[in-house]
């Protein structure tokens, strides 16, 4: 009985370590978050971004938003990594710093296979809570 | 049973080494990991910084953001219970509940996104389930019995899973031709080593079927001396190749041990046990102190680091630390005298380890310096002041708790701090400049032009002095 349980947890965990790291190629959605994924050393891990993140407060225009006055630098360098998911919980907690403004995002990336891109959401991401 | 059933089990329940090997094991595993965990308190000024946070798993973040504070004691206890594992007290409960801290810990927020403390994570799960506290009391007597444990095997199939992932993450074509290798290799003669024989697109091949053989070949029992080989020649390169990885080389080192030729381990043990044998009497003197001075001991080294360690909450974490070795002192299985040594030993552990690295100033350098850019001026100004404590000599802590003075009005004081920024070496520019700054307040343009002139005397770089001097009026 007692091998019987242990096989059962060597079945899950074994299932487990084969599943996470098949979800980075079958259905993760940002290339860039490569946890679980065991891919150390990996082209993805070497794309230079910059996050740009834009407060609109009504008449007053648009205005960048200095990332050093509101995130530690280990978060800002995590955003610079592309990780798609900081960038947009980066985006929801600067609209809980700031009430009443709208918050845009731009991402502009520079991979080593590629050409540089721009990602950027055109919607105000305190309503969508979505960054694209 | 089926075939299958009895391939299954013959492959998991199979597997027996000697106790030695899984002792060498524990000890440099362990051994490491106290060590990696301790070096991680610098980090920990990052976690709840500004109160923003973003963990592994979503529901995390509804437990709130983790705190700085947390993460030391956290830490702490790590530490303290890795070195304890490797002294060999109360073994089997404190793997599980470093396995559930260290767990905690990387979950809790993608601050730390080390794919290696993730594998760290994975094998202090596995390791749970390791006899290892069978093997240590083998380790007393003349034989070095073989100790069967699916969990080791386990442990050897998490490797050649985590080398299968890696080569597969390496067949792409940025890797293959050498460009992505090329572009994080940093140190100089190993670049011009790679340059001048396969070139990078041939070591990138080379080391994605490096890791592809390895996955393969950790399977088979048989190729163990192979990998061995192999696996120790791929490890010391990446630690010589200069990669941001921490101590993610010697962890793997240590592992490695694992796959070693068990007659070399073996031999390796009986020539320490021989050794050991010359000191049991102390062993004998030990197991004959009474459990209240044991007891005694144990809170001793537990007051100690209360008193040397100048983390915060670092208290916190010396009284769990002290129950924790209490309650491993009076549970009913395992000598008092081996706990009682073990405890003060993992205590001895973090002192020195404290006592040998800069972790406390880089701890409170870090807060410092996140609390002054995300405008915290408590902390701020905390921090400052532990550094001056911990460092007398750091002349930037002067300066900016000198800016802070400035800021409350305090002009004495501020002239004071800055007064003692100037006198440390190398000179910055920056508390005269202050200095300055507090004259022209009160009204006093010669006396900062006074100031600045001293600044252009003794600092090298004085072009921010001169700049600065340039804007003071030259009367009243």
């Amino acid at each position: 009985m007692a091998s019987r349980r242990i096989s059962l947890f060597i079945a899950v965990f074994l299932a487990l370590q084969l599943a996470l790291p098949t979800s980075y190629y079958a259905c993760r959605e940002d290339e860039y978050d490569e946890r679980f994924a065991w891919r150390m050393f990996s082209p993805e891990r070497m794309v230079e971004c910059d996050p740009r993140f834009w407060l609109h407060q009504g008449g007053r225009g648009r205005q960048r938003v200095d990332l050093n006055r509101a995130f530690h630098q280990a978060w800002i360098r995590t955003a610079q990594r592309g990780r798609v998911e900081v960038v947009r919980r980066m985006a929801l907690e600067l609209c809980a710093l700031n009430p009443g403004s709208e918050v845009r995002v731009e991402l502009i990336c520079d991979p080593i296979d590629g050409e540089p891109y721009q990602r950027s959401a055109d919607d105000d991401v305190c309503v969508t809570g979505e960054i694209w | 049973m089926t075939p299958l059933e009895r391939t299954w089990n013959r492959f998991w329940f199979g597997l027996a080494v000697p106790a030695s090997k899984l002792n060498l094991l524990r000890i440099l595993f362990f051994g490491v990991l106290a060590v990696d965990v301790f070096l991680e308190l610098e980090h920990a000024p990052r976690y709840g910084a500004g109160g923003f946070n973003v963990s592994h798993i979503p529901w995390l973040d509804g437990l709130g953001t983790p705190s700085r504070l947390t993460i030391v004691v956290l830490l702490l206890l790590q530490s303290y219970l890795a070195a304890r594992v490797v002294f060999g007290v109360a073994v089997t409960s404190s793997v599980r509940v470093l396995a559930l801290l260290y767990g905690i810990t990387y979950l809790c927020s993608q601050l730390d996104s080390y794919q290696h403390h993730y594998l760290v994570l994975l094998l202090l799960v596995i390791a749970s389930f390791v006899p290892w506290e069978r093997a240590r009391s083998e380790a007393e007597g003349a034989a070095d019995p073989a100790i069967p444990s699916w969990a080791l095997r386990l442990f050897t199939i998490q490797l050649a899973l985590v080398y299968l992932w890696a080569a597969i993450a390496k067949m792409h074509p940025a890797w293959l031709d050498g460009s992505t290798l090329e572009a994080q290799m940093s140190v100089p003669w190993v670049r011009d080593a790679i340059a001048g024989t396969v070139d990078f697109g041939g070591m990138a091949w080379l080391i994605m079927l490096t890791e592809l053989g390895l996955a393969i070949a950790i399977v088979f029992r048989a190729a163990w001396p192979v990998v061995w080989v192999i696996g120790v020649g791929l490890h010391l390169s990446i630690e010589m190749a200069g990669f941001k990885i921490g101590l993610f080389s010697y962890f793997m080192l240590g592992i490695y041990m694992l796959f070693a030729p068990d007659r070399w381990i073996t031999a390796g043990a009986r020539v320490l046990r021989r050794g050991w044998a010359r000191a049991r009497p102390i062993g004998e003197a030990i197991a004959r102190v009474p459990r209240p001075a044991l007891a005694a001991v144990c809170a001793g080294a537990a007051l100690a680091l209360v008193a040397s360690l100048p983390f915060e909450a670092s208290g916190v974490a010396a009284v769990l630390i002290g129950l924790a070795g209490a309650l491993a002192l009076w549970w009913p299985a395992g000598s008092a005298a081996r706990v009682a040594l073990g405890h003060t030993l993992a205590c001895v552990f973090l002192l020195a380890g404290h006592l040998a690295s800069d972790q406390a100033f880089d701890y409170y350098k870090y807060l410092a310096g996140t609390s002054r850019r995300l405008d915290d001026p408590d902390t701020m100004k905390m921090a400052y002041q532990r550094l001056n404590e911990l460092a007398p000599d750091y002349g930037p802590a002067y300066y900016h708790l000198g800016n802070v003075a400035r800021k409350d009005g305090d002009a004495a004081e501020a002239l004071a701090l800055y007064q003692r920024a100037q006198e440390r070496e190398p000179p910055d520019p920056r508390p005269f400049i202050g200095a300055a700054q507090v004259h022209l307040d009160q009204g006093d343009p010669a006396a900062a032009r006074a100031i600045l002139a001293t600044c252009i005397e003794r600092v090298p770089d004085a072009r921010s002095c001169r700049a600065a001097l340039s804007r003071v009026p030259r009367s009243r």
